[in-house]
Parts: structure tokens; sequence; C-alpha cells
């Protein structure tokens, strides 16, 4: 049979529900709690970004995830480009230049390579492109001119046919002479 | 957390916190602690992910609160008694010795209220600590105010079963050392 009666008890609790803290004690807990939670909310504002990666490095699923976008979105359109920059690359003309009313001009010639051509075959067939032109077996069509300095510019479509029946087309740009030019197709719209 | 969440703490905190820290005052009868205390419960609330989801914040930070405060009670209970740990006097107008008497009469509670445990201790603070309705608790823990009184009853019970326990021991243990 408990000895204490509720009376007791009760009259306790009072006593406890009485206690009140000073008023110097409370505003100062309220100041340093406030300064934590404004210090938090600063700090939340300018660490979002490495919270989210916090959060995707969190499991190995999620990492994993990461990884597969970041392939997918990202290293394999960068390799593409890359791919597609270096057969650019071997298939661009070296730079040349004329003389032309005593002004130095660039020549310029470009094209693409099909995706499938490695850098070998690449050159050969630029060789063969080169000596092609030489011989003046090419196809050439007129896309755009215009006048610069002075001097004349056109950009010419031209067409190879290279000996293993492949067609190569490259973008032929140079300042306008009359050996040069006497073969050239007139675009359709001055013809 | 998101940022709102930690707008809304601070809400919570400007409306409540002075409650709060009596409350903690009360319940660990220490000015500091209660201090740390309360910083403690605040920093725990702000990195809680799921407070977005909590209806209501301020009986949440309560509940939580009495949590700490009771843990930190169990946690010293545990620990060497240092001199440091005595209480602040609760009162300047009682003698040293009715203080001393008092301040342990008050622990005694305190500690029978840590044994508590979920609802009845809830409702028991609730109603005697922070001198609660029986309408306003049970509004707060979504409850009848019956079932409050009912809570409360029960722990009241509880809590002078273990009193009279502990002072039946101290006054076994009294009697030995006295025929000693």
């Amino acid at each position: 049979m408990p000895r204490i009666d509720e009376q007791e008890i009760l009259r306790r609790l009072e006593l406890i529900s009485q206690i009140k803290p000073g008023p110097e004690a409370i505003a100062l807990a309220m100041e340093r709690v406030r300064r934590v939670l404004v210090n938090m909310m600063e700090k939340k504002e300018t660490s979002k970004p490495i919270r989210i990666w916090e959060t995707i490095l969190r499991t190995r699923i999620s990492r994993l995830a990461a990884a597969a976008v970041v392939t997918i979105f990202v290293l394999l359109p960068l390799s593409y480009g890359a791919v597609k920059i270096i057969k650019t690359y071997f298939f661009q003309g070296k730079p040349t230049s004329v003389t032309q009313k005593g002004v130095t001009v660039p020549m310029m010639r470009a094209t693409e390579l099909p995706r499938e051509w490695d850098e070998e075959q690449a050159r050969k067939v630029y060789d063969e492109i080169n000596r092609l032109r030489e011989a003046g077996k090419c196809e050439k069509t007129l896309i755009k001119e215009w006048v610069e300095n002075g001097i004349l510019y056109r950009v010419y479509r031209v067409r190879y046919v290279l000996a293993s029946g492949d067609v190569v087309t490259m973008g032929e740009c140079w300042p306008v002479n009359d050996t040069n030019d006497a073969d050239a197709n007139r675009p359709e719209d001055e013809e | 957390m998101l940022q709102g969440g930690l707008q809304r703490l601070l809400e919570v905190f400007e409306h409540e916190g002075r409650s709060l820290y009596t409350l903690l005052t009360r319940l660990v009868l220490r000015e500091d602690i209660a201090e740390e205390l309360m910083q403690d419960l605040f920093v725990k609330l702000a990195n809680f992910k799921g407070l977005d989801k909590v209806k209501n914040l301020a009986a949440y930070a309560h509940r939580t609160a009495v949590n700490m405060a009771i843990d930190w009670r169990k946690a010293r209970d545990k620990g060497p008694c240092r001199l440091d740990d005595a209480p602040e006097p609760v009162s300047d107008f009682i003698s040293p010795l009715d203080k001393l008497s008092l301040n342990e009469e008050i622990e005694d509670v305190l500690c029978a209220i840590s044994q508590l445990r979920g609802a009845s201790r809830e409702a028991f603070v609730m109603r005697y600590i922070q001198q609660q309705s029986y309408e306003d608790i049970a509004g707060e823990m979504g409850k009848t105010p019956n079932q409050v009184r009912a809570l409360c009853f029960k722990a009241l019970m509880h809590i002078r079963y273990v009193l009279s326990d502990r002072e039946l021991r101290y006054s076994k243990k009294g009697g030995r050392d006295a025929e000693d």
C-alpha cells in the first residue's frame, strides 16, 4: 500500500509548476538559440549544391544512377564530338594562301569524313583528293561569293569521285582568279 | 530540411521559446542545462528531415523537449554525482534546510516522472508541469479529455507507487544504518 498520498504528490507538482527562470536567463537562452537558427538558415542557403551531391552520393544505387546520367548525357556526346573534330581535322586542307592584288589571303578546304574511316584511311583519301584536284578531276558548284577588302571570294562545293567509287564532297573557299574559277559551275539562281 | 521548414521552426521558436525554456528549467531544475538543452532541441528539430510533415510543430517541440530533459536526467542519474549537479534553490523565502528537503522532494517526483512512458508521460507533464487544461491537452494529443484524464490518473498512481517504494527503501536503509 503506497504511503505517500495523492495530495502530497500534487503539492510537490504544484511547486515544480511554479518554477520560473529569471527574465535575464530567458533572454540569454532565446538570443543564443535565435543566433544558432539564423546561422543555420544562412548556411543552408549557401550549401545547397553540396547537399544535393551529398544526397546523390549517399547510396550505391544513386551513385550508379548519377554515373549513368553523366555517361549518357555528358561523356557520350563529348566523345562523339571529339571523334567528329578529329575526323574533320584530318580532312581539312592545309591552310594555304595566295597573293591577290598585292594582299595575301587564305584558302580553305574542309569536309567531314564518314565515321567508320580511321586516321590512315582519311590520310589516303585526302592525298587522292589532292591528286584529283591538281588534275582538275572534280566538279565545282558555286555556293556563295562576297567581296572583302576589294577581293572577291567564292565558296564552292567540290565533288571528287575516288578510285574506289566513293564520292567526297568538300567545301572550298578561295579568292577568285582566272585559273581556279574558270571551270566553276554557276549556282542555279545565277544560271 | 527545406528553407521553408526552417522558417516555420523559427516562428515556433519566437512563439514558444519562452514556454519551452521554462518547461526545460522545471524538468532539469537548472537554468544553464535548460539553455543547453534548448539549443540542442532546436538544432535537432532543424536537422529533422520529416519536419515538413509535422502538423503541430509547437506540440512536437514540447514533446521533444520533455524527452530530451528526461534523457538528460536519466544520463545524469547513471553517471557519478558531482557537487555542481545539485539543483539551484527554487525559492529564496525558505531556510537552507527546508530548501534541501524541498529540492529532494522535487527531485524525487521528477525522477518518478522519468519512469513514465509514452502518452501517459506526455499527458502528465502537460497537465501538472505546464498546467494545461484537459481540453487543451486532448486537442494536442488527438484524444478526448476523458482519455487524457485517465492517462493522467494512471500516471499519478504510478508516481505514487514509485515514491512510496523509494520512501520505504530509504526508511529500511535508515533503520539498518541506525542498528549498525
